[in-house]
Formats: C-alpha cells, structure tokens, sequence
C-alpha cells in the first residue's frame, strides 16, 4: 500500500488528491465508455472517486488501487443504471434482452476508432460494462462477476452479445 | 464454451485490432477535482468543537490536518456517526417494542428466540395460542395442550411471497457490508466497534422479532412496515461503518 493511500485513509486530501491525478486518466476512459455521453461520464468520474474516498478504509492492499478503482467504478455504474432503470421501469440491467440497432444507423466506418467508441456507447448497459471491463479492460469472466455482483454465466452472455453486435456495426 | 467459435475470426480479429487503437487514458474536465473536492469537504462539514491550542499543537508538522484528522482527536462517543448508530439502535429498541405491542393486541404468542436460539417458556395469551416462528435451528412453543408451554422444535412457516421478497432484497444487500465490515473489523477502533457492535446486535433482535410476529399475522402492514424500516436502519448503519475510525494503519 503506497504512502499516498496511507495518508489518504487517515483524512489527507492532499494525498487523496495525487490519487487522483494518477489515476484519473485511466479511470475516465473507463467511464467514458461505460457511460453513454461525456455529461454521465463526468458525473459518473466525480461519484466514482467521491465514493472511493468514503471507501477508502476498505481498500486492504490486496489488489492494485487501479483495480480497486476499476470495482469502484463498476459498482457506482451499475448502481446509478439501477436507479435509472428503476424511474424508466425497465427491465433488469444484467438480464435485459432487449436491444434495438436503432441507435447506429449506418455501419460505421472501418479504422474508425470514434465510431467504435459510439458503438460501444449504443450497447445496452449489461453488455457494454461487460465488453468494456472484458476486452478493453482485460477482466476475467469471474473478475468482472466478482466486481459487479453479476453471475459469471451472465457476463460471458452479455459479452457475446455485445461483440456480435460491434462485429456486425463494424462491417 | 469457446464463445468466439462462434464467430468469424477475421471479424473478431477486427474488433479486437479496434479495441487495441482505442486510448487508455483519457483526460478528465479540468474541474472534476473542483468538484469531486467540494463533494467531499461539503459531506465532512460538521459542527465541530472550537480546538484550544493545545490540540493544534498535537498535530504532527508533518502531516495536514484535514478535518478528518481533527474530528479524530474528538472524543469518539460526541462524534456525529456515534451519535447516529446509538440512535439507529435506539429506534430498534423502540421498533421492538411496537412489534411487542401488536403481537400482544393480536392475541398471539409473544415468545422471543435469544441469543441461544431458544425461546424461552411463552406466555399464554388468552386468545388460542399459534405457533412462533424461531430462528433457524432454534426451537418455538408449540401450541400447548394444557397452560404449560413445552419446547419443541418445529420447522419455520412459509412467510407470504411480498414479505419474503423483502427479506431477500435486503438480507442480499447487508451480507456484502456484513463482509466489508467483517474484513475490517481488526483494524477499527476498539470504542466505535463496540458501539457498532451493539447497534447491529439491537437491529437484529428487532428484525428476529419482526420476523416472528410476520408468521402468525403475515398481513400485518404496520409490521411489515416496521421490518422495512428496521432493515433500512439497518443497511444505513452498515454503510456508516465504513467511515468508522481505524487503529494506525502502519505494519
């Protein structure tokens, strides 16, 4: 456990400060691809790391602080869907079978790396955390199920959801 | 399962080459530190005691001394998350008592399981006397033949399918706290755990109670109600005890 964590735990901003600025970058790409527009990305960034510092006291050593943030960040996601999904009453996020293309309305471009990145936002939120933390963030099944409290067997259905429709959006 | 035998390799391999171009980082808006800084210090505001010099003094040069740190050096049992569980468990107390009452009114057995798991000889209302429902385990009164109550142990009634749901819902929720706090409890300071200690250990007889009184008068909505809340109590502890101090945290 690093120094800056230490001081961290015990109440110094300044120290919870320079966590920040290590991992912010990282945790943002994150959050940006979970979240569907830069707006939720950036409220989702700030809860993220509002609620790491109430949780801070948790955080044992045991795993990198970049997971730690990573399962933060999952969480936060998932709960904030949670809620949303409860005020629109739709279906279960990690179960939704749902899904309508309607989003993408022509196939994006190949070699396009932003188009991908809209792909990626178009996916219904079970399968998008579940591409993103396994194929960008390179997760295991069970890491992925361990962080978001999402049984395994779901996420690897999830993912294969979202990669089939990435692959047909990319061609 | 292979899951990607079920694809194209060369598509696959396309997404997979995009993925690879895409940025690991990504910079965040210049004020999102503003802001997550603000959140931050606008939750730690308190109403703190006026600090006398000496303990500016005791501060270590070193170190910052946030709020944090000062609201450390109060004494445990004045600060504001104290003062929260003893409430939280105050209103166990008070819901238990409630739970006592309806049962009583409804002319039900008011037997109560204890900390062994065994409820002790029950009193005999002077309606016909049901079956309680005990913790796992544990034993009820049976419905007694004659004005002595004997201790059998019987299997617990099915609760109605909206009431278990609660239970589902909520225990669920708690059991992965339960374990952060489990996780924790070595490193938290001995007065504040206690304190948590005691608080849970309220909540839970309200909960065990509420439970029983649900089995004999299953539509009962005050006490449904009850149990509710006293679950809502009881996650709100359990989140707040993620911020109870810790001991020093060096090896």
């Amino acid at each position: 456990m690093t120094e800056d964590v230490a001081r961290a735990q015990r109440g110094d901003m300044q120290a919870f400060e320079r966590i920040y600025q290590q991992h912010a970058g990282r945790v943002n790409a994150l959050c940006r691809r979970l979240a569907t527009d830069v707006n939720r990305a950036d409220e989702l960034l700030q809860d993220v790391f509002v609620r790491a510092w109430e949780k801070l006291q948790s955080f044992r050593g045991e795993s990198s602080l970049e997971s730690w943030l990573h399962r933060v960040t999952v969480n936060v996601f998932l709960a904030a869907e949670r809620g949303d999904k409860r005020r629109r009453a739709h279906e279960d996020v990690a179960d939704d079978d749902s899904y309508e293309l309607s989003a993408i309305t022509a196939p994006v471009e190949v070699g396009d790396r932003i188009d991908l990145e809209r792909a990626i936002a178009a996916l219904p939120p079970g399968a998008r955390m579940a591409f993103v933390m396994h194929d960008i963030e390179g997760y295991s099944h069970d890491e992925i199920a361990a962080m978001s409290g999402i049984a395994a067997a779901t996420v690897r259905v999830q993912l294969h959801r979202a990669r089939r429709h990435l692959m047909e959006a990319l061609t | 399962m292979n899951d990607e035998r079920e694809f194209d390799e060369a598509q696959l391999q396309l997404l997979r080459d995009k993925v690879k171009e895409l940025p690991t980082e990504v910079a965040p808006a210049s004020v999102s530190w503003t802001n997550i800084r603000d959140r931050i210090e606008s939750s730690r505001v308190r109403t703190l005691p006026t600090l006398t010099g000496a303990a500016q003094d005791d501060a270590t040069p070193s170190e910052t001394v946030s709020n944090a740190v000062v609201e450390s050096r109060i004494q445990w049992w004045r600060k504001p998350r104290t003062v929260t569980l003893i409430a939280a468990s105050l209103f166990a107390v008070v819901t238990s008592a409630v739970i006592m009452r309806e049962r009583d009114e409804q002319g039900v057995v008011t037997a109560t399981a204890g900390d062994n798991g065994r409820v002790p000889e029950a009193r005999v209302s002077e309606s016909p006397v049901t079956v309680a429902e005990a913790q796992s385990g544990g034993t009820v009164s049976a419905p007694p033949q004659s004005a002595r109550d004997t201790t059998v142990a019987v299997p617990p009634r099915r609760l109605t399918l909206p009431v278990a749901q609660i239970f589902a819902q909520y225990s669920a929720a708690t059991l992965d706290l339960t374990r952060d706090l489990d996780a924790r409890r070595s490193r938290l300071q001995p007065e504040a755990l206690a304190v948590l200690d005691s608080c849970l250990h309220t909540i839970d007889q309200a909960i065990q109670e509420s439970r029983a009184a649900l089995t004999d008068a299953p539509d009962n909505a005050t006490i449904i109600g009850l149990l509710q809340v006293t679950y809502k109590q009881k996650l709100d502890l359990l989140r707040r005890a993620a911020d109870l101090p810790t001991v020093s945290l060096q090896d």
